[in-house]
């Protein structure tokens, strides 16, 4: 320190009582160690006899040498205390602290918190429902006002959802072809059946991998992106100054994202089924020696037009769910920071599991459609 | 420059000058802020008096210019010896910027669990105790420790965040729009709890306001803030009689002001 006079003191014993002069600056905040080593000085030389005090010639104090005096008193005021009346609003302040605990849990409360997820979990579902049956009436209300459809921002979210995606949804399906083929290969080579890989990677990404990664990929992308963007426009008010002109958020900003992700994520699966082929197509060549040619024959042939199909509508269904769960969790935030990184993260985690859940409903469903 | 002058001040900024892209927001902006003193500093919207303020802190890196704190220039010092001196300023932003996952208490204790990390600060029941100590100093009653912040008014808000600020007993205060977004009842108490405090903790503070009643109240001097550079520094009547149009414009009675009066009277 600058100016520091380090806390000095000097005690005298007068016919049974000691008194006690504190003088320098006893700013102790940020005197770490020697804060202790005061404490334990001063509480020696004391040796628990009753004291005056005498602060007059204390330069200043701060409300950590305030403290530890206070301590040394047992949280009494001493004896006799003489000081400056600005020092002494410490001890003033320090002797009517309240220290009330932190509210305790009770017992039940398990109970009350299964019981408060419970009732959000209702109110939630209600919540959607209600989003859903309001997205409909603004489709419909738009469909006859053509004029008042959101069309720039469906085409903004077509944009940010699709075209955006592209790069890094065309590297992974590219790259989980090549994964998947290399496996297959070594067990199809041992039965002698390499061309079987055109029929089984067909399968495995028109029907399943190419709709489900790419689901994933706009979960991650941009469903949290579209909960976190909604939720932070509660924390500006924008979505109040929104209805202010006549608009709501849901035709606004849930509308055309759920349209939007229905258009651009089946679009996004017909990429994702063609890298995903590439790059099996490629691996097949180098590692089972299956040309080109007979591949592309094949796998028309292999693969029925109607499993390709059934990816694109995969496709629209996880658009529709991922746009429908991070708007309706966006909505749902509070305006604060912590509301809006809990229900980004719900958003997600919802949507992936609907996602995965319906997938595999639709698989154990259409066992029938597709597969020969 | 002696050592007295440098102990003289506690902030010093000298040729600041700042850049954002092609816009220059501060050239060569010189101010002094003396130990002890409460300097205000008006200007403008838009005109860098929180970016000013973003560089003493430490936060913004100037374009160029030097920044002396407590006598030391920052840009010269280790990350650990600027740590150590950011202990002795407490900051109270405009909108509270308190962490809206913790409760007050734990807000406000904060600073001393961020010590503990560097086996510094205090022990847990000295911690409690200076807490409530510095909820009580900032006005707050002790059970609103257990609130989180989303639970507390407009005024609890500021005075939370000034405890925060209070933890450490700063020496020294940065003060953004102490009082914007209270009613002015609200207001004047918080100017007058402010004023009680730097009396008491003899604070010495950056304030940015626009408040007149805030300057009027709080400030020593008072630096006005134009065109990239500090115009002028003086006590409220000096400033108030300079001849420019924006100072004009500030101190100018305003046309409500002129209705009230002529309704009291």
């Amino acid at each position: 320190m600058i100016d520091a006079v380090s806390p000095q003191w000097t005690i005298q014993e007068q016919g049974g009582t000691l008194l006690v002069r504190l003088k320098g600056v006893w700013k102790l905040m940020l005197l770490h160690e020697e804060r202790q080593k005061i404490e334990k000085k001063l509480a020696a030389d004391l040796d628990s006899k009753r004291a005056i005090w005498d602060l007059n010639d204390v330069q200043a104090i701060d409300s950590a040498g305030a403290q530890l005096l206070w301590r040394l008193w047992r949280n009494h005021p001493p004896l006799r205390l003489d000081c400056s009346p600005e020092h002494k609003r410490w001890f003033e302040r320090l002797d009517t602290l309240d220290l009330p605990p932190r509210p305790p849990r009770p017992l039940w409360w398990p109970l009350i918190e299964l019981g408060k997820f419970l009732a959000e979990f209702a109110r939630d579902t209600g919540r959607a429902f209600l989003l859903i049956g309001q997205l409909i009436v603004d489709l419909i209300y738009s469909l006859r006002h053509p004029r008042r459809m959101p069309w720039k921002e469906i085409s903004a979210s077509i944009y940010h959802t699709g075209a955006t995606a592209i790069p890094l949804l065309g590297l992974v399906s590219f790259l989980v072809g090549i994964v998947m083929t290399i496996q297959l290969a070594v067990e199809l080579e041992k039965f002698g059946q390499n061309l079987l890989i055109v029929q089984t990677l067909g399968l495995a990404i028109l029907r399943e991998l190419g709709p489900v990664i790419t689901g994933l990929i706009v979960v991650g992308r941009t469903g949290s992106t579209i909960a976190a963007s909604i939720a932070s426009m509660h924390l500006t008010e924008e979505t109040k100054a929104l209805r202010v002109y006549g608009n709501t958020p849901s035709q606004r900003i849930v509308l055309p994202n759920v349209i939007g992700m229905a258009i651009s994520i089946p679009l996004l699966v017909v990429w994702a089924d063609f890298l995903g082929i590439v790059g099996g197509m490629i691996t097949a060549k180098v590692r089972l020696g299956i040309s080109y040619e007979l591949f592309l024959e094949r796998l028309p042939v292999a693969v029925p037009w109607i499993n390709f199909w059934i990816g694109m509508g995969k496709g629209m269904l996880f658009g529709l769910i991922i746009a429908t769960v991070a708007s309706h969790f966006g909505l749902k935030a509070k305006p604060n920071t912590q509301s809006l990184q809990q229900e980004t993260t719900n958003s997600v985690v919802t949507s992936l599991a609907l996602i995965l859940l319906l997938d595999s409903l639709m698989g154990a469903l259409m066992t029938n459609i597709g597969l020969s | 420059m002696d050592e007295v002058q440098k102990n003289k001040n506690i902030i010093a900024v000298k040729k600041l000058t700042t850049r954002f892209g092609r816009r220059i927001i501060h050239r060569d902006l010189d101010l002094e802020v003396r130990r002890g003193e409460v300097m205000g500093l008006i200007g403008s919207s838009g005109g860098g008096k929180t970016v000013l303020m973003q560089h003493i802190m430490g936060l913004l890196k100037p374009a160029s210019g030097s920044i002396e704190l407590f006598g030391e220039a920052i840009e010269e010092m280790t990350s650990e010896e600027f740590r150590h001196i950011a202990l002795r300023w407490g900051v109270l932003f405009q909108q509270g910027a308190l962490f809206s996952a913790m409760t007050v208490f734990d807000n406000i204790a904060f600073p001393f669990r961020e010590l503990k990390k560097y086996g510094e600060g205090v022990d847990d029941e000295t911690m409690r105790q200076l807490v409530f100590l510095k909820l009580k100093m900032a006005g707050l009653e002790a059970e609103d420790a257990w609130k989180y912040p989303a639970e507390l008014s407009g005024g609890m808000v500021k005075r939370a965040a000034l405890a925060r600020a209070l933890a450490l007993d700063a020496e020294l205060l940065f003060l953004d729009e102490p009082t914007s977004g209270l009613d002015p009842i609200r207001s004047a108490e918080f100017d007058s709890l402010l004023l009680e405090l730097r009396q008491e903790m003899q604070l010495s503070a950056l304030l940015v306001t626009h408040d007149l009643e805030s300057l009027a109240l709080l400030c020593d001097r008072i630096a006005i803030l134009d065109e990239g550079k500090v115009l002028a520094t003086g006590t409220l009547e000096e400033v108030a009689r300079l001849d420019h149009p924006f100072v004009k414009k500030f101190f100018e009675t305003r046309p409500g002001e002129k209705r009230l009066r002529s309704i009291q009277h």
